[in-house]
Order: C-alpha cells, then structure tokens, then sequence
C-alpha cells in the first residue's frame, strides 16, 4: 500500500533522466530500465529518474525498495534474464552503502539551533561538579537507559525527550538540591564493626584474648553497614585474602542488599599475618551493605550441619592453626599446617564515617542561596549566578527574572523565603538550559561554535562534565578558539583527574563493552564464569586504553602488543603466571599467552558471543564497526528461508555450520567481507579462553578442531590470530582514520558523514608523524576545524 | 484550599491560551471532572492489555493445522486449553512494515509504523486507546518492561519508559507519596509555577526559530506540556485515597523479582496487572516480557539460554526443543494470567470479560526473522463485544498450499490484506476509540465480533 504510494510520487515528478555511477549504471541498463522506463513504468515505477540523493528521505525509500526487490529475488522478474549472483550482490551492496550515508546524514543534520541532550553519566558529572553532590542516575526509578547508536550514549538525534523525562528532571533536582543546601545538614556518621563487638565478656570467660576475626569463606557474607543518608563516605576494611596454591584470588565485595548489586570490589593478597587496610572513598545511596567473600560458592548444600557449625556465633576464629580445634565437626577450611583449603578473606574490622562533605564541595556551592531571608535582590543575584554556572553561559536578566518570578508566586502562596528559593533553584535546574547541550543562534547561520559553546564540547569531551572557572574563563576572554588556547586548555583537561571520565567513558562506548554480559554464559558450558571475571573483562578494556593514554603509546598497540593489563582474575583466565599485586597492572607477554591488543581481550571476545557459543559473524561486524569504521549492510529482507540442518551427522564447528549455508548468493558475497574478521578468532571460545579444538555438544565423533586461517578483504591470508593482528597492525592509517571518526562521533554527539570524511582524514594525517601517538591524535583532532565545526 | 486550587487550574488554563498552543497535545482533553468519571463507572469499565513475548515461536510446534472452532490447540499452546472458550488464537496477521526489519519488529508491534532509521515511529494503538481512557482514571497508562524497553510510543513517535521492577511499579501505584494532600497540593501548585518559567522560556526561543527548525524544541515543549497536564491530573486526584491494598497482596507484589526464576517474575508482573485493573488505576497496560535481543531464558525448567539464541536454532533439534519448551512455558504463564482475570469479580462477570488481552510477538520464524504469520492470540473481552472459540487463520487463500513447507509462509504474507493493524484497529474500536483506520489497517476483523 504504502510503497504504491511512494513510487507513485516519483512518476508524478516527472524528472530528468538521471546519470547513475558507473557502479550500477551498466545493471540498470541491462536490467532495469527495459521496464522502468518512460515508456513503460512498470508498477507505476520508473527507475532511470530514480533521484540519487540519497540524503533524501523520499529518495532513500525508494532505493530501499529496490534493494528490498532485489534481494527477495523478485527482480530481476525471473523470465528475465538473470544476472550474476556476483553482481547483484555488488548492486545491492552499492545501494546499502548509499543509504548508509544517506541516513548518516540525516541522523547529523543540524537545524540553527541543535539541542543535544546529556546523557545519564554526564548529568551524574556535571551535578557533581557543580554542586558536589553525588545523584545516582543509575539507581531503580530514576534515569532511563540511554539509547544507544553502536555504542555511543551521546548521540543528539538517538537523545528524545518524553514527559517522563521531564518529570525525572524535576525529581533529580529535587534530591540534588535538597542534598546540596539541606534544611538540617545531616550529621556525619560514623560506625565500626568488628568480631569481638558485643561480646567482649563472652570472649573473656572463654579464655580467648585479643581480636578474632570473621573467616569469609567462599561466597560468605557479613553485615557490615547501614547507611542513611546518600553521600560520599570513607570506609576502612583490615583483612587478609589468602589462597591455596591454584586456588581463585580472595575477592572483597562491598554488597548492597536492596539493589542486589556490588558497588566495590578489589582482589585482596596479604597473608594471614600482614593484613591490609583497605580504603575507600565512593558515594553510597542509602541502605544496607555486606562485605561478601565474591568467588564461587564450594558448601553448596544449604542448612546442613558441617555448614551450621561454621556460621554458628560461638565459631570463634582467631588464626587458622587453632580453627580445627575450636570446629572439629565443621567443614574444614585450613589443613593442619594452617594451610587454606579454599580461597579465604580474615576480616578484622570495618570503619565507615559519612556524609563527608569537602571544603571543595562547599566552595562549590557558595554564593548561590540569599544570606537574608526576605531580600529578592539578593536572590536574583544569587539566581543569576545559580544559572550562569548551570547553563554553562551568561544568563540574561530577563531570563533570570522568570525564576525570580516563581519566587514571587511561592511567597504570595504563602511559602517561607527560603522554600519559595528552592524552588526557583529546582526550575533553573529543570530547564532545558541545563540538560541541553545548545549550539547555534536562532536568529544567525553559522557554521563555527562560539567560545562559550566551545569551551563545554571541550570539557563534555574530556570531562563528561561543565567547564570549570579557567575554561569559564578563557571563553568569556573570546581566546578560546585560538589553537594555541585551544591546545593548552585541552592538555590541562587532558591532565586533570576528571579526564579519567574520559578514559572510563569513551572506550566503554566505542568498544560497545555495554555489551559484555548481556548473554550470560551458560553456567553448565562455562563453570568458570562469575560476576567478578565479567566486571573485569570490561576493566581490562578500559584499563588497557588508560595505560594506552598514560604513556601516550602508539595507535598501533590498541592492535596488537606484547603487554597485557590484567588483574589476578584474569591472569588466572588467560592462564599467565599469577600476578602478585590486587588490582590492574600492566604485564610483558609470552607468545603462549595468546594475548595483546584490543581484540584478543576477553570483554571483546565475549561481546560478540551469545552466552553458550562464539559467533564468528558478530565478531567479524565487531572488528569491521570499531576497527575499520565500516558497518556492514544488515542482512538483506526476505531471504530464502535457511532450511534447518540435521544433526544427527558428525560434530561441526560453528565455521563449518556458516560455510555450509553460504549458498544464498546475495549473502554469500557481503559474508565474504565480514566473516573472515571473526574466523581469525576462532581460537577463542564464547568466554575469550584460548583452545584449539571446538566444543561441540551434540553430533557423532570427537570434537572438530579450530581453524582460524582465512584471507582478509584485501587479499592478505592469514593462519590464527596473531597472523591476523600482525598484518592489521600493519595498515595503521586505516585504523588511525576509523578511530578520529569514533572519537569526533563522541566528541560532537553526531554520526560522522561524507562530509566529515576530508577533515577526519586530515586529523589522522596530521597525527601520522607522531606516529599516531593517542594524546597527539586527541589534540590535533580538538585543534582541528572539526572540533569547531557546528 | 479547594477554591485556592480552582484558582489555580484557571489560572493555568488561561496561561495555555495565552502562549498559544500550537501542538497537538494528548491528554490534553483529559480535565473531565471527578464526577463524570465515577458516573462512569457505573458503565461497564473497558480494559486492554497487550503482552509481547520476543523472537517468535517454534512455529512447526506451534502452527495450528485446522481451521474454525474444531480446531485442535499444538502442543505449545496446551496450556491454553482451559481458556479455549474465552480465546482467539489467528494465523496469517502480520505489518507490513515490520518485513525485513529483522529484531525492530516489536518497536512496531504496537503502532504498524515504519521502522527506517529515520522513520519517526506512530503512535501505539494503547496511546491511542490511554487518549480515550485517560481521564477516567489515575494513572492514564501502565508501562512494564522485564529489560527496558516499552512496547509504547507516544503521539510524537517517542518510546515512553517502561518499569521493569514488579516493586517500584506497586509503589508507584499504590503507594501515597510522603506528605499528606496539603503539601502534595502544594508541591503541584509549585511545579506549576516553575513549569511556567520553562514554558514561557522554550516558548521564547521557539517563536525566534523558523516552524522547520524547531526540532527538539518542539518535543521539548511538547513534553513539558504533557508534564503539566500529568500534574493538574494528579491535582485532581488528590482527593481521591488510593485503594488500600491487602499484607499479602503487599508482600506479594512490593518486590524486585530476579528474572532467574522467569516464572515468578511474569506471575508476579501479571498479579500486578490484574491488581491494578481490579482498583482502576488504569485501563490499559503494556507488558513486554522480552527484549527482541536477549529474550529471557528459564533456568527453572533448564533452559538456559536466551530466547534470541533459540530462535536462530539452525535446525538443531535440541534447540528446537528448548524453543518449544520456552513457548510453552511462556504459553502457561499467560495462562496463569487469564486465570487470574476470571477469578476476579467485575461488574456481572469476571475481569475477564471486561477485558481484551492481546498475546504474541511480532516474529514468527526467528531463525531467518520470518515476520509473515507472527503468532498472536486475543482474550477476554467477551462483555465489550468480542466472540471466540475459533482458529482464525487468514493463511487459508486460494493460493495456500498447506503447512508442510513450513518457513516461507513465515516471510512472504500468503494473505496481504491480513494486517496486524485491522486487529489492532478492532480492539481500539471495542475500548470506544473513535477511528475508522490505525495505521496501515484495512478495516476491523469482523471475525471476532459478536
């Protein structure tokens, strides 16, 4: 119906004949236009018209329609003569690669005035930088999910606006406000918990002196804080994590019962007699935290004696040689040399204290509420500077004069001064000044940014968050744009601590490591999957582009490296040497690590799988999207149903089940392109761990080996995966380009088109004789017409 | 206080006019008193429900072979037998535009619209439905979403949010917020006035930009306005108290469910429906139990891999297998559903009766994404005029030639005039919508009309 309707239009326009690319104009000629001509117009269809501009909405649907016919096989009628499957593939290809442009240029078109909306993390930075309150976006009920485009969670066009984001807007500034400048500031707590905690007399009548300690075995918890008031506070944990020789690392979890998720975790080596001191400084939401032993479960079997006896009160532990004694029928955790059975954390005590409220916060929040109750110039000023710092531009008086209005309307409704403040405070945060990134003028074309719109996609890129006072500053001189201002101001962001949002945030995205855990493994396949390797496959990717952007390496070692970060987690994953320090640090490799780079990365190779098997498919669209910069067309509409394989034949790996398939003409032509960017990871399974033969559950025989050779778009052939890294490393000027464009799609909060494509080239160019040093492809991407192009 | 509110609303009311109200505005029609509404309920209180259960179905288990009210329910949809007399399950609907959109069909299951990347998405039939019942009731839509995402799109296109936590949905139902109704009456007079610093504000810069230009103003404005609305709606029902609900409904019902046990979670989710249309706190309800991409698995039962990976079974039978196994389960727990709705007294019969359930996906054939012939069953609803007992299947043309080769009538519609949206079109006449066509509709289904 609709599509009738669509072609209709393009009869009706009566347009010149068109002059197709000689991609396509020979298959047009020969089988097109015989029938969708002038003379003709089957359907009511002409094609040799067909508008080329593909930006085009109208344009863009029809082209998709012809590609739809095509690919269905419906056209070419079959009466007709038959191209080759060869060329239609490579027409149908031509056509979804124009309309990938084309809608890359609608997603990015700018009207005068272009709203980009923050995203969740960045409204989390920017009310902590302004007001030094910490909002938990992320907690149930508050912010939605951003969508996302292939990662990325600032794209303007993806960011809409419902009524019920408004809605959590005001209620976010509710909360923040009300944390910022509360009515009775809470008093700081504090609380300490330890083993010999109400029981002092007890312990004395046994005969037992000094501290005990709570032994957390595996999966074993302790109620260790309850926590009031949403804030940051400083908690302090002495324990020791031991292991026995190949037992899992001991790992800390700080648990918070309602929402059911850790909000720290830390592996934890230090012997039986040198505990550690832990130290943590974060923000808390209210509720109730256990510190929990997090690796896998070993007394499974609930409510059983051997279990009771050791959660029992009267269990007291005070050093693993006296253990037995004090339990002779409980499990055993250590043997008689006082040796751990399993992994073990011995906790001492635990401090906490909070809300901590830091001169840098109240600095923060200075001059923005009236000293005088009752005085409404005061107010305006306060309202005035309130909104110029919320906005990240100069308020106009007479936009400051509707807040200062609803501060009226509040004391005429009979509210006390300082309510009726708050609550034009609430609106100043609630406009879409504050949540809307706005660039451009109404009233002006232009095709530059200012300063003052400048210096926020500066530090929204850098910092996730508002300028501060010196780029507040620099802005308002009308210097920013300068290049040497502008590279200045980018090497101090580039040095601060808050860049780390940036170096947390942007390989999170361009890697699509949101990803990682979406199809959890099946715990029967991949019993050595857990929640903590899970969290530190996505720490090892962002770690490793930390390490990356500390040491200002080359792009190339975002291919292939012969170091590795990892944690004891995944040092036990990758199975390397046991690293001997808690946390991310960086390691030389072996070549039987089988490691290096970004590829090769358990988060990476685990976001393309589906939780029981690899998928050679998605790993290759993977490598093609975040290395190369190209997604591939989506598979074609309507193709022939792929008739199930039987079973009952010998054990195929998925590769030799893919090969089987690749028949379809149409699919096999673009399959050519992707699936060979994933075989070459083949070695590796659904979880990133190296084999080299495939698991296969069901089929005759045994299990089939890998093969992880293929040949690469260009030619090049390559046996297993380091083969294949070696020869992508090789073209780094391909990978430097995709990688400006990742990093102009997060910078600019728009899909990068043809446009782009010249500037784009020339950030990667000029950085090529650094060679492609990352922090010199940041700067001269931000000292670049791009940066201030709208 | 209560002449100090009408004050208020006037005043508000005289703000719109004065900024010029250039949008179309749902709800906006929505200030109907209190009173006409409790006269309302005197009639017969309509109700909808749409569940979308992700990746479509194993569909040679699934497949129903005969058609007409002999028809014999497959092995999936065993669980459903009970209810036989109070179901329609349909062969041969699909939308248009979802062919060849692949994973995007559930954004267009509930509107029929087009799925192009830079399509903007229509309005949802149960919007469309909210427009109509919204005055009625306090909350004028129930969106729930097991991961995220809502099966509804607003008059703008916009996917509204959806509540994923059985919990937080009952306490923003049934729970009063802090405060008592003074200070609630105060908190809404105060949204007002900033509301109209921010309106005045959008307003200021949207009357210096062209009508083309607007773009995110307009949405922006747009949604503002609703907010306002919202607010003068919760104004109004302040007078109201919320239904007192039952400890052991509490208990059941105030908690975050784990989707590891998948059937508690849906039955949980669907005691919440049930709970909300037996208080009226709304009239319709949009549950997605499944996102296309990641559809739940049901460890309970030993399937342990995710809907999505089923469907792309590759012919695999222990795949197929566990498909069938997931379809079934999720079948009971529909079941369970429409358990629950006869158990509840309404009006002369049951909840059941007052109202229409609609169950399916907007996939048939998941391993190749066939959207021709997507798996869909109508229930209830038999006192607004619905009639069941049949297999309604539209595949049975001329042309047909039978299930046996059983994918391609997945991908290729074997009946074009067989449009989703003529279902939907129908449901959205039963709940007193006044429209002729949703969508790409062709007109309503005639045969489920008593």
């Amino acid at each position: 119906m609709a599509m009738a309707a669509v072609l209709c239009l393009s009869v009706s326009a009566a347009a010149e004949k068109v002059v197709f690319d000689p991609a396509i104009q020979p298959f047009l000629e020969e089988h097109c236009f015989r029938c969708h001509d002038a003379k003709k117009q089957k359907g009511d269809f002409r094609l040799d018209t067909l508008e080329t501009n593909f930006a085009d909405d109208s344009a863009a649907q029809q082209w998709a329609e012809v590609m739809f016919r095509i690919n269905a096989g419906e056209m070419p009628p079959k009466k007709e003569p038959q191209p080759t499957p060869d060329v239609l593939g490579q027409v149908a290809g031509w056509i979804s690669s124009r309309l990938d442009e084309g809608r890359a240029a609608r997603m990015a078109k700018r009207g005068p005035v272009a709203h980009y909306r923050l995203s969740r993390d960045e409204y989390a930075n920017t009310v902590s930088d302004l007001l030094g309150v910490h909002y938990g976006v992320n907690l149930p009920g508050a912010f939605n999910d951003d969508p996302r485009w292939h990662g990325f969670e600032r794209i303007g066009s993806m960011l809409s606006l419902s009524a019920s984001h408004v809605e959590k807007y005001f209620k976010a500034a509710e909360t923040v406000l009300e944390q910022a400048f509360p009515e009775q500031p809470p008093p700081p707590a504090k609380g300490r918990r330890d083993a010999n905690e109400g029981r002092e007399k007890w312990l004395a009548e046994r005969g037992i002196a000094g501290p005990v300690r709570w032994p957390l075995w595996p999966s074993k918890g302790r109620d260790a804080m309850n926590i009031s008031q949403p804030g940051n506070y400083r908690i302090r944990v002495q324990l020791s994590g031991i292991s026995p020789p190949k037992g899992r690392t001991p790992h800390l979890s700080l648990w918070h019962q309602q929402l059911k998720r850790s909000v720290f975790d830390q592996d934890i080596i230090a012997p039986e007699g040198k505990p550690v001191v832990v130290e943590i400084v974060m923000a808390l939401s209210p509720g109730n935290y256990d510190v929990v032993h997090e690796v896998p479960a070993v007394f499974t079997e609930a409510g059983n004696h051997t279990l009771n006896v050791l959660n029992e009160g009267t269990n007291v532990f005070t050093n693993s040689r006296e253990m037995r004694d004090a339990n002779p029928t409980g499990y055993q955790l250590f043997d008689d040399n006082g040796q751990p059975l399993y992994p073990m954390l011995l906790v001492d005590w635990i401090e906490w204290e909070g809300p901590l409220v830091s001169e840098a916060d109240l600095k923060k929040r200075e001059g923005l509420v009236p000293k005088t109750d009752g005085d409404l110039a005061e107010a305006r000023e306060c309202l005035q500077r309130m909104a110029t710092r919320a906005w990240r531009r100069p308020a106009t008086e007479a936009e400051v004069s509707r807040y200062v209005k609803v501060v009226e309307s509040e004391l005429a409704a009979g509210e006390k001064f300082r309510a009726a403040y708050r609550a034009a405070m609430v609106g100043i945060l609630a406009s879409k000044n504050f949540y809307y990134l706005e660039e451009g003028s109404a009233t002006q074309r232009r095709d530059k940014v200012t300063d003052g719109e400048l210096a926020s996609r500066l530090s929204y890129f850098l910092w996730g968050s508002m300028p501060d006072d010196e780029l507040f500053s620099a802005a308002q001189a009308g210097t920013l744009h300068e290049l040497d201002s502008l590279r200045a101001q980018a090497k101090r962001l580039l040095t601060d601590p808050k860049s780390k949002r940036f170096t947390e945030a942007f390989p999170r995205q361009w890697l699509q490591l949101h990803k990682v855990g979406m199809f959890p493994p099946d715990p029967k396949l991949y019993r050595d999957y857990d929640g903590w390797l899970e969290q530190s496959m996505v720490m090892e990717s962002v770690s490793y582009f930390s390490e990356m952007f500390a040491k200002n390496l080359p792009l190339r070692e975002f291919l292939n490296s012969d170091w590795a970060v990892v944690n004891p987690r995944l040092a036990e994953h990758y199975e390397m040497p046991p690293v001997k320090e808690s946390g991310f640090q960086r390691v030389a490799l072996r070549p039987e690590d089988h490691r290096g780079g970004l590829l090769t990365q358990a988060g990476v190779l685990m976001l393309t799988s589906d939780g029981t098997r690899h998928r050679p498919v998605h790993r290759g669209v993977w490598v093609s999207e975040a290395i190369f910069g190209k997604t591939p067309p989506p598979p074609p509409p309507n193709v022939e149903p792929i008739e199930p394989t039987p079973t009952d034949k010998p054990k195929a790996t998925v590769r030799m089940q893919l090969e089987a398939h690749a028949t379809n003409a149409t699919c096999a032509s673009c399959h050519a392109k992707i699936d060979p960017l994933g075989f070459a990871f083949d070695n590796y399974d659904a979880i990133g761990r190296w084999r080299t033969e495939e698991v296969v559950p069901t089929g005759k025989g045994g299990n089939p080996p890998v093969n992880a050779s293929g040949t690469l778009p260009d030619g090049r052939a390559y046996q297993g995966p380091e083969e294949f890294k070696r020869l992508i490393a090789q073209d780094t000027d391909r990978f430097a380009h995709a990688f400006v464009e990742q990093l102009a799609t997060f910078a600019l909060r728009r899909v990068m088109t043809i446009d782009d494509a010249a500037q784009i080239r020339a950030i990667a160019q000029a950085s090529k004789k650094d060679d492609y040093q990352l922090r010199m492809v940041i700067e001269n991407f931000v000292t670049s017409d791009l940066f201030q192009k709208r | 206080m209560n002449i100090q509110r009408q004050n208020w609303l006037l005043n508000r009311r005289h703000f719109l006019r004065g900024v010029g109200v250039t949008l179309a505005l749902p709800f906006l029609d929505c200030m109907r008193p209190l009173r006409a509404a409790a006269a309302d309920t005197a009639i017969k209180a309509r109700r909808s429900v749409f569940i979308y259960l992700p990746n479509g179905v194993n569909t040679s288990e699934y497949q129903i072979q005969e058609a007409g009210p002999n028809y014999k329910l497959s092995a999936p949809l065993a669980p459903l037998e009970k209810h036989r007399a109070n179901i329609t399950p349909f062969s041969g609907l699909h939308h248009p535009n979802a062919l060849g959109q692949h994973h995007n069909c559930r954004r267009n299951w509930l509107t029929g619209g087009k799925l192009g990347p830079s399509d903007r998405n229509t309005i949802s039939v149960d919007q469309l439905i909210a427009q109509v019942t919204a005055p009625l009731t306090r909350f004028s839509s129930l969106e729930l979403s097991n991961q995220g995402g809502s099966m509804s799109w607003n008059a703008d296109g916009i996917q509204l949010p959806a509540q994923a936590n059985p919990g937080v949905a009952f306490r923003e139902l049934f729970e009063d917020p802090k405060g008592g109704i003074a200070s609630q009456r105060r908190g809404f007079q105060r949204r007002g006035s900033i509301l109209d610093a921010i309106i005045e504000e959008g307003q200021s810069l949207n009357a210096s930009l062209g009508s083309e230009d607007r773009g995110r103003l307009e949405q922006y404005l747009t949604a503002v306005r609703e907010v306002e609305v919202r607010t003068e709606r919760s104004d109004k029902w302040l007078d109201t108290p919320r239904p007192k609900i039952e400890p052991a409904s509490q208990s059941r019902l105030n908690r975050d469910v784990s989707l590891q046990m998948l059937g508690d979670y849906l039955r949980t989710m669907y005691d919440l429906i049930v709970l909300a249309f037996q208080t009226d706190m709304t009239r319709v309800v949009t549950f997605n139990t499944g996102e296309e991409g990641q559809g739940p698995a049901v460890p309970e039962i030993g399937v342990r891999q995710d809907r999505h990976s089923l469907s792309h079974h590759n012919g695999n039978p222990d795949l197929m297998r566990m498909l069938a196994q997931s379809d079934t389960f999720n079948f009971a727990q529909f079941s369970y559903f429409l358990d629950r709705l006869g158990e509840v007294k309404d009006a002369d019969g049951s909840l059941l009766d007052t109202t229409m359930a609609l169950y399916g996906s907007g996939m048939a054939y998941g391993h190749s994404h066939g959207m021709a012939s997507v798996p869909i069953i109508l229930a209830g609803g038999s006192k607004l005029g619905l009639k069941h007992g049949q297999h309604i299947d539209f595949n049975l043309t001329k042309d047909f030639q039978g299930y046996e080769k059983h994918s391609g009538i997945y991908h290729k519609p074997v009946n074009d005039k067989a449009h989703l949206s003529n279902l939907l079109l129908t449901m959205a006449q039963k709940m007193d919508v006044k429209a002729e066509k949703f969508a790409d509709s062709l007109g309503p289904v005639s045969e489920v009309q008593a």
